[in-house]
């Protein structure tokens, strides 16, 4: 079997980063966007770590991941408000049919 | 006469009043400086000739591929296992012989460039400004430490680990070939070394069983129609996610990420579902919009980044993976990285009150 090297988790995140675009792109409902999202983050992450491993950069990597991981976490929270208030103002949260900017 | 001496008079006073100014200068303190004995105070941050500290060079090439007018030259060697090259004065380990650095300082344009993303601040602008020479080739400044004979026996240890691995390699090739003819020979016999082998697979095996579950969970996250199914495929990649962390080592970062995505965001995210969704069936439908040009134009996005990560040899240091990241993380936390993390504890509070305050109203 081939050895693990640094290109076979750059291969996976760039795999999982473009289904995340996928999933931004195609879908209609917010939330399912904001999944995609989450997975972008996630594969930018196993880059972040996959270099820190093989790089010599020290832990600064998986400091980053970190970071990404809290700030993926506020974005969600504010994310889901947001959706929360347009579904009381439209009643539907696909984001093809949402183009008024006021009520 | 009286004609003559108004004459003489008036020559005298224009002389004096041209003279007013030399004699003035008299008077004053000097501007040159004799410069070779004394020397002007140069400005702070002055940029002058560049030094390299070889004994912090980790040979990462990375000023070298800063400089816009190429005057780095660089070449390095990689260590054999067990040898120790010592760590930089600020921690940092070195695995690579640096065999050239060469500066050709009549390139250099001084830009300081090459100063900045040096991870152990070895190369840095000194105040030296007198180098001139006769010959061009006397700007080439030679940095390395190592003698020719130690490059040479470098680069020949380095050849013959690579001869050594290449030859390991075969012969394992060679005696794989060999069982698996001996075990259709004889099926019942256990070869000696099976347990080597499946040793070196594991990692691999579960390197391949993770990205598996990461990518196959995330193609239903993205594909499929059903909400709370695709939440739940979610939460497959998540976990598979947080598998390929442990395996790179990072074992802190893979806990965080069960806690915070698996415990936190997907909650949060399942609540949304149910929340934005009248629920009068079990499943609860999601549309999909321009899937073929959205497919095809992420396919060939795929495609390009692939090739690029596949055909791009990477720099890659053999470091062995750390016992436990948590110690190292939490004194980066506290000192190199402590304003980012303040920082971030605010942005969460904000985030915390502005969430709440928008989903009351």
């Amino acid at each position: 079997m081939l050895e693990i090297s640094l290109t076979h988790f750059l291969v996976v995140s760039s795999i999982l980063f473009c289904l995340g675009i996928y999933g931004v792109v195609t879908r209609k409902n917010a939330v399912m966007v904001l999944m995609g999202i989450e997975l972008i983050l996630n594969a930018s992450n196993i880059n972040f770590i996959a270099f820190a491993r093989y790089g010599n950069f020290g832990l600064q990597g998986q400091m980053v991941a970190l970071f990404v991981i809290v700030l993926a976490a506020a974005e969600a929270a504010i994310a889901l408000a947001i959706v929360l208030n347009v579904y009381k103002t439209f009643v539907n949260i696909n984001v093809d049919e949402l183009d008024t900017l006021r009520d | 006469m009286i004609n003559y001496l108004q004459k003489f008079w008036g020559g005298l006073f224009t002389i004096l009043i041209g003279m007013r100014v030399t004699f003035k200068h008299m008077f004053v303190p000097a501007v040159t400086i004799q410069y070779p004995t004394v020397r002007p105070e140069l400005p702070e941050r002055e940029r002058n000739r560049l030094y390299v500290n070889m004994d912090d060079c980790i040979g990462c090439d990375q000023c070298s591929r800063a400089c816009p007018v190429s005057c780095i030259d660089i070449e390095t060697v990689k260590s054999i296992p067990g040898e120790d090259l010592g760590k930089t004065s600020n921690g940092k380990k070195k695995a690579l012989w640096v065999t050239k650095f060469d500066i050709d300082i009549a390139k250099c344009c001084y830009c300081e460039l090459c100063v900045f993303p040096c991870p152990t601040d070895c190369i840095y602008m000194t105040d030296v400004y007198e180098f001139s020479e006769f010959e061009r080739s006397s700007f080439i400044y030679d940095f390395v430490t190592l003698t020719k004979e130690e490059i040479e026996d470098k680069k020949k240890n380095f050849a013959e680990m690579q001869a050594q691995k290449e030859a390991a390699k075969a012969a394992a090739a060679i005696k794989a070939a060999e069982e698996k003819a001996a075990k259709k020979d004889e099926p019942g016999k256990k070869p000696d070394n099976e347990k080597d082998v499946k040793l070196m697979g594991v990692y691999e095996i579960i390197f391949y069983l993770f990205a598996a579950v990461t990518l196959v969970s995330a193609v239903f996250v993205v594909t499929s129609r059903n909400i709370v199914r695709a939440a739940f495929n979610l939460l497959f990649t998540f976990f598979g996610v947080a598998g390929i962390y442990v395996l790179l080592g990072a074992d802190f970062v893979a806990i965080v990420q069960l806690i915070v995505y698996v415990g936190g965001i997907l909650i949060l995210l399942i609540f949304g579902v149910m929340i934005t969704n009248k629920i009068t069936e079990v499943d609860i439908k999601t549309g999909t919009l321009h899937t073929l040009p959205a497919a095809i134009g992420v396919g060939l996005f795929t495609g390009i980044v692939g090739a690029v990560v596949l055909n791009t040899e990477w720099r890659v240091v053999d470091s062995e993976m750390p016992e436990s990241t948590l110690t190292t993380l939490g004194h980066m936390l506290i000192t190199e990285y402590v304003l980012i993390f303040e920082l971030l504890g605010i942005l969460l509070l904000i985030a915390l009150i502005g969430a709440a305050s928008m989903a009351r109203k």
